[in-house]
This record gives C-alpha cells, sequence and structure tokens, in this order.
C-alpha cells in the first residue's frame, strides 16, 4: 500500500495537526485511490459511470498501474471457454492461483468474467491480462471469411480487432502477443510467410498515443514456420519456435523477440527441447520445455514421465535436463482422455489440464516438481456452460483495467 | 513501572489520555512525541467522537511488549473479527472521517480497514445510482456520456 503524503511538516505541533481540516477538505484522490485499488472488475465498471470524477480517477496512469501491481500479487488462472460446433462466443472464467504448495482444497469456484463474440476463432494466446484470439471473420459481401486478430481484454470488455498489415505478401501470417513489464506497454508480433519462410515482420503497440498502425522491423536471421502456436513471453522477452531452414529436419531454435528493444534473438537448442509437441513455459522466469515422454507426447492414464529442459544460460545457450516421475493418474482420468501442459505455478507446480469440457466436472491437476506428488483441484462455476466447450488455460492471468484508446 | 501517558486533545478542547504505546501506532504522534515530549498534543481537525474511535482501535491493536518479545493482546483471529465489527458498526459519514484521520495520523492497519469496509460498501451496491446515493455524490453526466463510457468499458454491470 502508497504510503499517506502529508503537506510540509514544520516544527509545531499545532501547524502540523492542522494541515488537514476536517469540514473544509473533501477526501484526496489518494485515498480515493487507495479505496478503488480494493474493488473487483464489476464495481470498477459501475464506478466509470458515477461521476466525471471518479470516471477520471479511474483512467490515471497511477490509479492502472496500481491496480495491476495488486492484481501481480495475486496472479490468476484463465479459462477461455469456446462452444465447439458453434464458435461464436468465448467465455472467461477465472480462479486464483495457488501460490502456496501447501494448498489442498479440492475445489474452487471460478469467477465470471464474460463472453467475447467471435466468427470462427482457433488459436488464442494470453499475456498480462490481455487475450488474442484468431479469428475467421465472415465479412459482408466477401465469400471466404477474413483470417483476423482480435485483442480482448476479459477486465474490462474491451476487444478490438487488430488493422490490416500492409504487404504483399500475404501467403499465411503468425500473430503473437508480447508484454515489456518496464513501460508497461503491449505490442503484436506479426509476420508474413513465402513458402513458409517468414518475411515481412512487423510490429504494433497496443494503447500508444498513435492510432493503430504496424511498423516494419529487421530480422537478421531466416526463420521459418512451424507447426503449433505456443508461445510465451517471459519478463518483456517473447519466445517461440521456429526452423532456421526449409527442410523438414532443418535446424530447431526458439525465436527470441525483446518487446521493448523490438530486436531479434535467437536460441539454438537441442531436438527435445523444442520438439514440435513441446510446450514452452515460464519456470521461475526461465524459458523451460516441457513434453511427455510417451510416444505421443500427450498425458494419458499411463503416462509415467515427461522432461523438462531448462534454459539456464541463454548467452551460453545451456539447458538442463529434468526428468519428473508422475504418480499413476490412472485414478484421475479415464483411457482416451488426455490433459496438456498449461505452465508452472510460483510454487513449483506444474499445472495440467483437458482441454475439453462437456457436462463432467473440470479439473486442474497439479503436479509439485520437489515432491513428485499430484492433486486436483475441481473448478465450480463452469456447469453454467451448457454444451461442449474447448477450453484453454492460461496461467499469471493480471486484471489490467487501462482502457485502451 | 507505571507506563507513560500523553495526553490527545480534540477539536472541542477535550483532552484523552492515553497510554503512549497505544498512541504511538500513529507514525505521526510517535514522530511528535520524540520531537515535543511532555506536550499535549492538540489535534484541532478531530471531533472527540472519531478520536474516541481511533483511541478504541489502537487500543485494541497494541502490541504489549512485556519482556518476552512481541505479543498482541489478542490472536490475529480474533482481532479481524474485531476489525469486521468495529467498522460495521460505524455509518457512512463517520467511516470516511475515520479512514481520513488514519490517513492523517498515519495508521497504516486503520486505513487499511476503513478503505475495505468503504470499497466493500461500493461493491455491494447494485448500479451506479446506488453508488451516487450511498455517497452522496453528484451526477454530473449526460446519459450520451454514460452510454459511451459503457461501450468502452463493458465489462457486464
Amino acid at each position: 500500500m502508497k504510503s499517506p503524503r502529508y503537506n510540509d511538516v514544520s516544527e509545531n505541533p499545532q501547524t502540523i495537526l492542522r494541515c488537514h481540516s476536517r469540514y473544509s477538505s473533501p477526501i484526496s484522490i489518494d485515498l480515493i485511490i487507495e479505496i478503488l485499488l480494493r474493488l473487483p472488475l464489476k464495481s470498477i465498471a459501475r464506478c466509470r459511470c458515477v461521476s466525471k470524477l471518479l470516471a477520471s480517477i479511474l483512467v490515471r496512469l497511477d490509479f492502472t498501474d496500481s491496480f495491476l501491481a495488486s492484481s501481480l500479487s495475486r496472479p490468476q488462472v484463465l479459462f477461455a471457454c469456446q462452444k465447439q460446433y458453434k464458435n461464436d462466443v468465448i467465455f472467461y472464467f477465472s480462479t486464483p492461483q495457488p501460490q502456496n504448495p501447501d494448498e489442498n482444497s479440492s475445489t474452487i469456484v471460478a469467477n465470471y468474467h464474460m463472453s467475447f463474440p467471435f466468427d470462427s476463432p482457433s488459436l488464442c494466446s494470453a499475456v498480462s491480462g490481455f487475450v488474442c484470439t484468431d479469428d475467421l471473420r465472415i465479412i459482408k459481401g466477401r465469400k471466404t471469411p477474413r483470417r483476423v486478430w482480435v485483442i480482448c481484454n476479459p477486465s474490462t470488455g474491451q476487444s478490438f480487432t487488430l488493422p490490416k498489415m500492409k504487404t504483399r505478401k500475404r501467403i499465411w501470417i503468425r500473430c503473437f502477443l508480447g508484454y515489456d513489464p518496464i513501460e508497461k506497454q503491449h505490442k503484436a508480433l506479426a509476420m508474413t510467410s513465402q513458402v513458409t519462410k517468414a518475411e515481412d515482420h512487423q510490429v504494433l503497440t497496443l494503447g500508444g498515443t498513435d492510432k493503430l498502425a504496424w511498423r516494419r522491423i529487421e530480422c537478421g536471421i531466416p526463420q521459418y514456420g512451424y507447426p503449433g502456436p505456443h508461445n510465451i513471453c517471459i519478463n518483456g522477452l517473447l519466445y517461440f519456435k521456429a526452423k532456421a531452414k526449409y527442410s523438414s529436419n532443418g535446424q530447431d531454435i526458439i525465436v527470441c523477440f525483446d518487446v521493448r528493444s523490438e530486436k531479434y534473438n535467437f536460441v539454438k537448442v537441442t531436438e527435445r527441447a523444442v520438439h514440435p509437441e513441446a510446450t514452452l513455459v515460464n519456470y521461475n522466469g526461465k524459458l523451460a520445455s516441457v513434453i511427455s515422454q510417451s510416444h505421443s507426447h500427450s498425458i494419458f492414464h499411463t503416462t509415467r514421465s515427461f522432461e523438462m529442459w531448462v534454459l539456464q544460460d541463454s548467452e551460453k545457450n545451456e539447458w538442463s535436463k529434468h526428468i519428473y516421475i508422475l504418480p499413476s493418474l490412472g485414478k484421475y482420468i479415464s483411457p482416451g482422455e488426455n490433459l496438456f501442459f498449461v505452465g508452472v505455478t510460483g510454487a513449483d507446480e506444474i499445472v495440467l489440464c483437458p482441454k475439453s469440457l462437456f457436462r463432467e466436472p473440470f479439473y486442474v491437476y497439479y503436479y509439485n516438481l520437489k515432491r513428485g506428488t499430484i492433486r486436483r483441484v475441481e473448478i465450480q462455476g463452469l456447469e453454467r456452460l451448457e454444451g461442449s466447450y474447448r477450453v484453454d488455460t492460461f496461467l499469471n492471468h493480471v486484471e489490467d483495467v487501462k482502457i485502451l484508446k | 513501572m507505571s507506563k507513560k501517558m500523553i495526553v490527545l486533545k480534540s477539536s472541542e478542547g477535550v483532552s484523552f489520555v492515553v497510554e503512549e504505546a497505544v498512541a504511538r501506532q500513529s507514525k505521526i504522534i510517535s514522530f511528535l512525541v520524540e520531537e515535543f515530549p511532555d506536550r499535549e498534543l492538540p489535534l484541532t481537525n478531530m471531533t472527540s467522537e472519531i478520536l474516541r474511535k481511533t483511541i478504541e482501535y489502537c487500543k485494541k491493536h497494541v502490541v504489549e511488549d512485556d519482556g518476552g518479545g512481541d505479543s498482541s493482546s489478542s490472536s490475529s483471529g480474533d482481532l479481524k473479527e474485531w476489525d469486521v465489527k468495529f467498522v460495521a458498526e460505524i455509518d457512512q459519514p463517520r467511516l470516511m472521517d475515520l479512514l481520513m484521520a488514519a490517513n492523517y495520523l498515519d495508521i497504516p492497519s486503520l486505513l487499511d480497514v476503513t478503505c475495505q469496509k468503504v470499497a466493500d460498501t461500493i461493491a455491494a451496491c447494485n448500479d451506479e445510482k446506488e453508488i451516487r446515493a450511498t455517497f452522496n455524490i453528484e451526477n454530473d453526466f449526460t446519459e450520451e456520456e454514460v452510454e459511451a463510457i459503457r461501450m468502452e468499458n463493458q465489462y457486464p454491470i
């Protein structure tokens, strides 16, 4: 909490104690901020409509930054639930993210935030409160749907479509969302690809002073497209997988994009660490890659182990390999079901989740890396969704109430 | 050994004799006691009612140093319960006064419970009209302006 502010302290106690008169001075902006910081999102939205004074405080940078900072100390697990066979809406829920390995609650109630409309969404990724979703949008007067990227903030309900990239190379486009924690800025990075080679790299800053516009940047080392959308942003560095050569056995690399300086860097990796099925995670601030040791690299009821590669030194390209033994999952998941890696919590727990939700309860699994134990937590509150859903789960979700202009 | 007492004087001129350890939870009073020992401290912007409430809070929260290290007079669970009851019994205008007193005297824990209570009161309101009515805030928006804000912030309210 911020400490209160005072007027100049003079030597006479009479003067010091009179500097705030009870009836003449209304409550200070600092104190109003102290109160507003303790409000849930719903009340923040209501307060914006109460008065001009409150509305103006809620858009102040010192308020939104403090709200974000307090949310960072209580990270959440975000669930994006997308209705199957009728892709027109994504529902967002969240729960607190365990920060203590001794937490043993077996159920937790998810907080429903809101839904956003889509035409045909597919991939989505989330970073620092914002979600980037790939949507095939049906535009009036056109026969074929157009691929767009939509940025949503489930804490304010704000959403917008990224503008079309101005480029002549329009084979396909990859787009990632990154976050720079120093400037507290989200940026989108997109590239077009010609025969899978990524060309024409462009960056767009969200919420900057200028209108949303793509800027072209240089990429020194060739990179080729890669199956799987998975990317992760750790302390202002956006990592995603690529190949250094155009061939099926081209050298695997992890591309590292510095969101702040907008410069590319490359991390060479051993083949397992960047396996197409491996999931990139944030392991206590370090880049890591996790992959199941089963044949198909998924986690089934029979899967007994997985490996984790941790980038110990990015300069020297040193990775450490760890193998973890899973307890029997047979009592939790039935044959045919599988779990996916979501990430690692600050309490050194690997989070595993199913990707689908259909009538039965939804569980999140926490594997304790130090103890080798697993616990599962039932997520209540998702029952309100009727039908079959695809669920994308994200860790370290924060509530950012900044309204982007 | 008798405990050291200090005198706090409210805006109405009423004197409150308080143990120094109790009053020292206010960082401002703590500072003033060191700078001006043996002086009565006039709190000219605090009514007797608010000062009495503040002292009541500080008495409950004083950490007694009985030689065996720090030990609070109550367990933390009990204290939390007591805090909830303490702020629940205060009406809205007095709660704001107490909040400002906590800020002014720099008593972080009292500032925290009073801010939280005000936030809980706002959170319990069902719409912006109820917030305005509860806190006696004038609506200076036109309907169009409210509509524009709702377009920007579409979080369901």
